[in-house]
């Protein structure tokens, strides 16, 4: 499990990528008293920037590994964090005085300059941190075609694990894929723009972490195989799909807006759990698979449908429906009451065209001939969201679907009083929740 | 019939809107906006001169030259059913909706 880097303004595919500095030490000496390490004029022509890395490839005795850069201290020597929290790194404070010996120290010689290299050398469950020193743009069909298993592709933007996002740029190229992966690979803090398609992940696993997908012409994510994970994401701005999900897929906290489709459920049993979608022209689309569960999203301004599908064994439940043109719509032929085992309940209907209805013929119906919408723990009422044109759609003050979900945060063994979920996709910080969801709205280079 | 280019609105593209040209005012920046079409080579769907396009989706749109584009999308796709179709400006059409081999 070793840390790759890649810099596209400073990197070098002939390094070997261990470190985002490229000292090249040689003839160090460790001081562990005062976490430094000295070598005559070596960081002479050495400028220090917070988050700069080292990583010690070798020496008598040395713990090898990523280190911390602390300081400058002149061009003899520089010292070390005593306690990092970077990601893959090791404290400074834990190398003793005995662990480098002077004369045969050796470190990395820098980061690489491209994506490609790094799928050369990484191996199983190995990390790349992909620095947002410029924008990532390469030429081809795929701007990236990652072939190496189980790895983390992770961007940052002064030290790895800080959150940063890393714009990869389809529009310089014209590229039909954005990310393209042969293997389960996860991609976190990534942006990805004006593709066709933004990633692509070509068998099951892979997932998609803190990222924004946008611009794209068909797809932000193409989940065609299974058991993918997308969380804390953000699509927008397409006639597309934001996603096509997989079987086994679990979609959560992300937010879908300004796109034509929010997700397409193109296989059964996905999980979507505290999303929001905001001005699409349909929420989630052709759930036509079973056991599609549905919980804690907020469909706002849905011009044809928050959900649009038919089926069975749907759960449907603790979801805002507002201003939508159908709320849940059956756009098939069949009444479900037939199909059994639906759980369409405790849902929030505010303002939509039609709650619950079909554009066809079917229905929605219980397994007692009763319309979803209006059987017993269902709420209505204006959410009060807080900023719903400018994408805030925490509950205000005084909302009808705050502290009434199905779902509950604890029960006070002593009065026996039971504290509940809000219903939405983002939580309250005080009132009937007291839980938060936080939405990856803010950050990038954009 | 024609549409008054809002900058609170993100979306131009043609499931929400049904006139067109936008009228954008002249020397206008836009920033991730969409604007894409249902078909290849769709024209007259925006309005103005001097215009600066940032991060915008012009999918099957006709580009004029006289615009400037920054990160924005000029691809042309059509889509058959599920099938989706990347178009090259010599008229060649390529699959990319399945795994590519």
């Amino acid at each position: 499990m070793t840390a790759y880097f890649v810099d596209p303004s400073v990197g070098n595919d002939a390094d070997d990528g261990l470190d985002n500095t490229g000292l090249t030490l040689a003839t160090t000496t460790w001081t562990a008293s005062s976490l430094t390490l000295t070598q005559a004029g070596a960081f002479a022509a050495y400028t220090y920037a917070a988050g700069d890395m080292i990583a010690i490839t070798g020496g008598t005795g040395a713990t090898t590994g990523l280190y911390q850069i602390a300081s400058k201290i002149d061009a003899n020597s520089i010292t070390l964090v005593a306690t990092t929290t970077v990601p893959g790194a090791q404290n400074g404070a834990t190398l003793s005085g005995s662990d480098l010996a002077t004369g045969d120290i050796a470190s990395s010689s820098g980061p690489f300059l491209t994506i490609e290299q790094g799928d050369t050398i990484l191996s199983a469950y190995d990390t790349l941190w992909m620095k947002a020193s410029a924008t990532y743009a390469y030429a081809g069909t795929f701007m990236v075609n990652w072939g190496t298993a189980d790895n983390v592709l992770e961007g940052y933007t002064t030290t790895p694990g800080d959150g940063g996002r890393v714009l990869f740029d389809g529009t310089v190229n014209a590229n039909t894929y954005g990310f393209y992966s042969l293997s389960r690979s996860t991609l976190v803090n990534v942006i990805i723009n004006g593709t066709a398609y933004g990633y692509y992940p070509a068998v099951a696993g892979g997932c998609l972490r803190n990222c924004v997908v946008k611009g794209f012409s068909a797809t932000g994510w193409q989940g065609t195989s299974d058991k993918c994970i997308v969380e804390d994401c953000e699509f927008s701005t397409s006639s597309g799909a934001g996603i096509r999900s997989g079987w086994g897929s679990v979609v959560r906290r992300n937010y879908f807006h300004d796109l034509g489709t929010g997700s397409v459920a193109s296989s059964y049993r996905t999980t979507f759990v505290d999303n929001i979608f905001d001005t699409c022209t349909i929420g989630i689309d052709r759930v036509t698979q079973e056991q599609v569960c549905i919980v804690g999203c907020t469909f706002y301004n849905c011009s044809t449908a928050g959900i649009q599908g038919s089926n069975s064994q749907f759960l449907i439940e603790d979801n805002i429906f507002a201003n939508c043109g159908y709320g849940l719509d059956n756009d098939g032929t069949s009444d479900y009451v037939t199909q059994g085992a639906n759980s369409i309940r405790g849902n929030h209907w505010f303002s939509n065209t039609t709650d619950i209805g079909s554009s066809s013929t079917g229905s929605w119906l219980t397994p007692y001939g009763e319309n979803p919408s209006t059987t017993p723990g269902n709420t209505s009422g204006d959410p009060l969201f807080t900023d719903a044109p400018n994408g805030d759609f925490s509950l205000g003050a005084g909302s009808p679907a705050a502290g009434i979900a199905f779902e509950f945060v604890s029960t006070e063994v002593s009065s026996g009083s039971t504290t509940y979920q809000d219903r939405g996709a983002v939580q309250q910080e005080s009132g009937g929740g007291g839980l938060h969801v936080n939405m990856p709205l803010t950050g990038g280079m954009t | 019939m024609s549409t008054l280019y809002d900058p609170a609105v993100r979306d131009y593209g043609y499931q929400r809107i049904d006139n067109y040209p936008i009228v954008v005012p002249n020397g206008t920046t836009v920033r991730e906006t969409n604007f894409s079409q249902e078909a290849p080579g769709t024209e007259g769907i925006i309005e103005g001169d001097d215009l600066t396009f940032e991060f915008c989706n012009m999918t099957n749109l006709v580009i004029d030259p006289a615009w400037t584009l920054v990160s924005t999308n000029t691809l042309q796709i059509r889509t058959d059913g599920d099938d989706v179709y990347r178009v090259y400006p010599d008229g060649h059409e390529e699959l990319i909706s399945g795994v590519p081999s």
